[in-house]
């Protein structure tokens, strides 16, 4: 066997194993979090931190409204709804949340306290704490019951339940509309566990019976749903019409169907072993960067495309003469393709350090695929068709020509003249609420919900951070006091120290709590009542440990050796007192904040990767003058962003992020120009053409996303790989001549 | 003998009509039309573990505006809900606002009572499973009301609504065993 058969044995293998890899992980491995798609904050890994378990903890809650029909059949949909959730294995009941609350705060009854009865107690008022409990026997309907006779006579259980939970948060709704709620066990942002609430949803609104009902629905799964949905519709969108056009392009260029089925072949091996080489590393791949993985077919279809066109250059070259024509350009157009996708890793960008994966694999697989196989399944050589004579013809013309001086000034003064009047009429864009437009409907429904529970979630926390827990949680008690202190308590909605208090506190609360209210008027209430067990809170002292509220375990995190809680506020521009550890987080400021630092960062990185290419063209060609392969990629990073900025799409990280591909894809049509001058180059202008279409049509497709930073991307790599395309016979131009020499100047 | 048995068969049809007379007496709870009214009560719980029950005695009051519950033994305690929220005065004190602070069932639970005080079966149907066929004594209707959710019928049980030409009494048995009567007196002029 020689190296050539192992060699194919190898990529059929590699294949095999990719597809098998990536057929039984997809389905569980999807990720549609927004959030994946902005910048983490490395230099505050606490706050990072923070921000994600919040989002986390928000993402999880879900809520069901349902109005309209009869009581009873209300009644009979809830009761369907809530039953179908539970048997998915993906919900949790607000109701088990409230039964874990209610064991969690019996078992510390006699160390915790409301804010309002212990003001009480330290004022010696303990009499009418005890009182109120007294009353609440003899309330109607009141929530006294006869177990608590013998274990918590004066109500501290569904005292502390009243006053501990956010203020304005409706347990009930209006009487014509049932709440079904809870959290969701599993990732919100899982495609899997968005599937199987959406298959449930659906088949509770297929029920004849409930036709009378209005289903309205609240919680980031549905966001997540809708963008994913949307990500699947683009997705399906940018292949289709790549496909196609792949098929179309190289029947017409080829006139032959091996043509296009040979192109297929190696688009679906390289984005086969890219994306198993994704989820091996990254064990899930963002919605986005799958949409991407098909904008990428037109990128590694290109090299196939370069090697059957040296058939229709030299139909009598063996292959190796076929392959000795393209080898260099072929190798140094991927390398400085995948150098452009390595810099993607650089930032600190979930889904695009996938996409940087998923390329990078993607386009080094094509390149070997194409050196390796593609020789073995062309068969004999491609003949010439119409649409390649064309090619020839118009395009290859154009890219053949020679830009005189004189043009590469008016080229120059005209990219100068669109920068300039971008830079004063186009706009940056860094803000996230802009990123992604939310389904109306949902908005509207989740409003609706909000109005019937009457408890909005909010996005904004004070972050405490302390060495210990005791010493965070004392912090945040401390920090609870002073807003009390400063009229500005009620803006807090949550806070774990309410719950589960600093071992100093406990100690305090408990001793108050015993000295000043139990010890005092137990007696006097088990009098009144006419029965009950003097030692009823004796027994809360040898309880068995209970978990901690779910609620309470998300609002708290550990980042190293530091602790950290969360307390969510309903006033993002709360004015803060001065207590050690604490600060003002609002995520939405912060990314934006990020995504501005990380926009001028990779902005100047640019620089830095256009010298890199430089370098590396100065050491495959030893020559000064290989620099001006880089002239029509440096004018494309400045004119395509600028062209797109007054055309609406404003300069954002996610351009960036698109201008480094433009910099790895762009420079290859130079550098194939740069190889293969004049006429020989004739045939070389239809692979570029080619190359370049099929990327512009698949990469340029990402414009229609309903995501920004997806929109943005694309079309900035569409637009830059036009650009670099239309301007790639400058690395002929006669002043570039004069200024550096070389045999290419002409 | 035939005379003597028209008369039985007199006798027999008058008593089986007796029963209809006696509830003809009684308009049907549909026919409560009261929006504004001042009610004595007498409210006895019965709760598993003691002895004796809890008993009370006040005033209950509702108008356009706001249900006032007075209980007057063995405390003087007056709660006022309206649209404001809810307010209690003890012993004659300024009135402060109170707990649940969070929750709003007893708001609800407040807003259900004034409802069946007035009969008001069409809106509390949107919360109970309302039986106007419940078991009936003295000639007297009965009304059941059972709440859809079963959260809330955890919390208050089924209620049983017992009336003439007024609401006379209210019995409320929860799942738990425990229990609340609370009688009405006539409505003051």
């Amino acid at each position: 066997m020689t190296f050539r058969h192992l060699a194919v044995v190898a990529i059929l293998l590699t294949f095999s194993l990719s597809a098998g890899f990536v057929a039984t992980r997809i389905a569980r491995s999807v990720d549609t979090n927004i959030l994946s798609l902005l910048p983490g904050d490395a230099k505050d890994p606490v706050a990072a931190d923070a921000m994600q378990k919040a989002s986390m903890a928000a993402s999880s809650r879900i809520a069901f409204a349902i109005e309209g029909g009869t009581a009873t059949g209300r009644g009979k949909a809830v009761a369907a709804l809530e039953a179908a959730l539970i048997a998915s294995g993906h919900f949790r009941s607000s109701t088990d949340d409230g039964k874990g609350l209610w064991v969690w705060l019996f078992a510390h009854r006699t160390d915790l306290i409301c804010a309002d009865d212990k003001a009480k107690l330290e004022a010696g008022q303990g009499a009418s704490v005890a009182q109120a409990a007294l009353l609440e026997w003899y309330a109607p309907m009141s929530s006294a019951r006869g177990a608590m006779i013998a274990s918590d006579p004066m109500l501290r259980t569904s005292r502390l339940l009243s006053c501990l939970l956010p203020k304005g948060m409706a347990t009930m709704p209006r009487g014509d509309a049932r709440i079904v709620s809870g959290s969701l066990i599993g990732p919100a942002y899982s495609l899997d566990v968005q599937d199987r609430i959406a298959a449930i949803v659906e088949k509770w609104k297929q029920e004849a019976s409930y036709k009378d009902l209005q289903l309205s629905r609240a919680g980031a799964v549905f966001h997540a749903a809708y963008g994913a949905e949307h990500a699947r519709a683009e997705m399906s969108l940018i292949s289709l019409v790549t496909t196609v056009a792949v098929l179309l392009f190289y029947w017409v260029m080829f006139r032959s169907l091996r043509a296009p089925l040979i192109a297929v072949g190696m688009v679906t091996f390289s984005l086969t072993v890219g994306l198993a080489a994704t989820l091996l590393v990254f064990g899930s791949v963002h919605a986005m960067a799958l949409v991407f993985g098909a904008a990428l077919i037109g990128m590694v279809v290109d090299y196939t495309t370069y090697y059957l066109v040296t058939g229709l250059a030299h139909p009598d070259y063996s292959v190796a003469e076929r392959k000795a024509q393209i080898y260099r350009p072929l190798t140094l157009g991927m390398l400085t393709s995948v150098a452009a996708f390595a810099a993607l890793f650089f930032f600190p960008v979930a889904a695009f350090r996938q996409i940087a994966l998923f390329g990078g694999v993607g386009l080094v697989s094509a390149w070997v695929s194409t050196l390796v196989l593609t020789p073995v399944v062309e068969g004999r050589p491609m003949r010439v068709g119409p649409g390649a004579l064309m090619a020839k013809t118009y395009a290859g013309r154009f890219l053949g020509s020679d830009f005189s001086g004189r043009m590469l000034v008016g080229v120059l003064l005209a990219s100068l003249v669109i920068v300039v009047v971008a830079l004063q009429r186009g706009e940056t864009l860094d803000d996230v609420r802009r990123f992604q437009a939310p389904s109306s409907q949902l908005v509207k429904e989740e409003a609706h919900i909000r109005s019937l529970i009457g408890f909005a979630p909010t996005s904004s926390f004070i972050l405490v951070q302390g060495g210990s827990r005791d010493e965070a949680t004392m912090r945040e008690e401390n920090l609870l006091t002073r807003l009390q202190a400063q009229g500005q308590g009620d803006a807090v909605i949550w806070a774990a120290s309410r719950f589960d208090p600093s071992q100093t506190m406990r100690a305090y609360d408990r001793d108050l709590i015993r000295t000043k209210l139990i010890e005092p008027y137990l007696g006097g209430v088990l009098d009144a009542l006419g029965e009950g067990r003097a030692d009823a809170y004796a027994a809360a002292k040898d309880a068995k440990p209970v978990a901690s509220p779910a609620f309470v375990v998300g609002l708290r995190g550990e980042t190293g050796t530091t602790f950290w809680s969360v307390v969510p506020v309903s006033d993002g521009a709360l004015t803060l007192p001065d207590v050690a550890g604490v600060r003002l987080v609002n995520p939405a400021q912060r990314y934006s904040a990020l995504l501005e630092l990380y926009r001028t960062l990779a902005t100047y990185g640019l620089a830095g990767a256009v010298a890199a290419t430089g370098v590396m063209l100065l050491f495959v060609y030893r020559s000064v003058a290989s620099l001006k392969i880089l002239m029509p990629t440096v004018l494309a990073l400045l004119v395509s962003p600028a062209l797109l900025a007054l055309a609406g799409v404003p300069y954002s990280f996610f351009s960036v992020m698109g201008l480094f591909l433009v910099v790895g894809a762009g420079v290859d049509y130079a550098i194939f120009q740069w190889e293969n001058p004049g006429q020989e180059g004739d045939w070389t202008h239809v692979g570029i053409v080619l190359a370049a279409s099929m990327t512009c049509i698949s990469v340029g497709l990402l414009g229609l996303s309903s995501v920004l930073p997806v929109r943005s991307f694309g079309l900035t790599v569409a637009v830059g790989i036009l650009i670099s395309l239309l301007l790639s016979p400058l690395v002929r131009v006669s002043f570039v001549k004069d200024l550096f020499g070389g045999k290419h100047g002409d | 003998m035939r005379r003597a048995g028209n008369l039985l068969g007199g006798v027999v049809v008058a008593a089986g009509l007796l029963p209809a007379v006696a509830l003809a007496a009684c308009p049907p709870p549909d026919a409560l039309k009261i929006s504004e009214f001042e009610r004595s009560f007498v409210q006895e719980k019965h709760v598993s573990g003691l002895d004796k029950p809890l008993r009370s005695q006040g005033e209950m009051s509702v108008n356009e505006n706001e249900i006032i519950w007075h209980m007057k033994k063995p405390f003087d305690v007056r709660t006022v809900m309206n649209a404001t929220g809810i307010t209690q005065s003890v012993d004659g004190a300024a009135p402060v606002p109170v707990g649940p602070e969070s929750l709003n069932i007893a708001g609800g639970i407040a807003k259900s009572m004034a409802s069946i005080m007035r009969g008001e079966w069409s809106a509390l149907a949107q919360i109970f499973a309302i039986d106007k066929n419940a078991e009936q004594g003295d000639g007297d209707w009965a009304v059941s009301l059972v709440p859809h959710d079963d959260r809330l019928g955890a919390l208050i049980g089924r209620i049983v609504v017992h009336g003439c030409t007024d609401v006379s009494h209210v019995d409320i048995v929860r799942p738990d065993g425990d229990s609340e009567s609370i009688s009405f007196g006539p409505v003051k002029p």
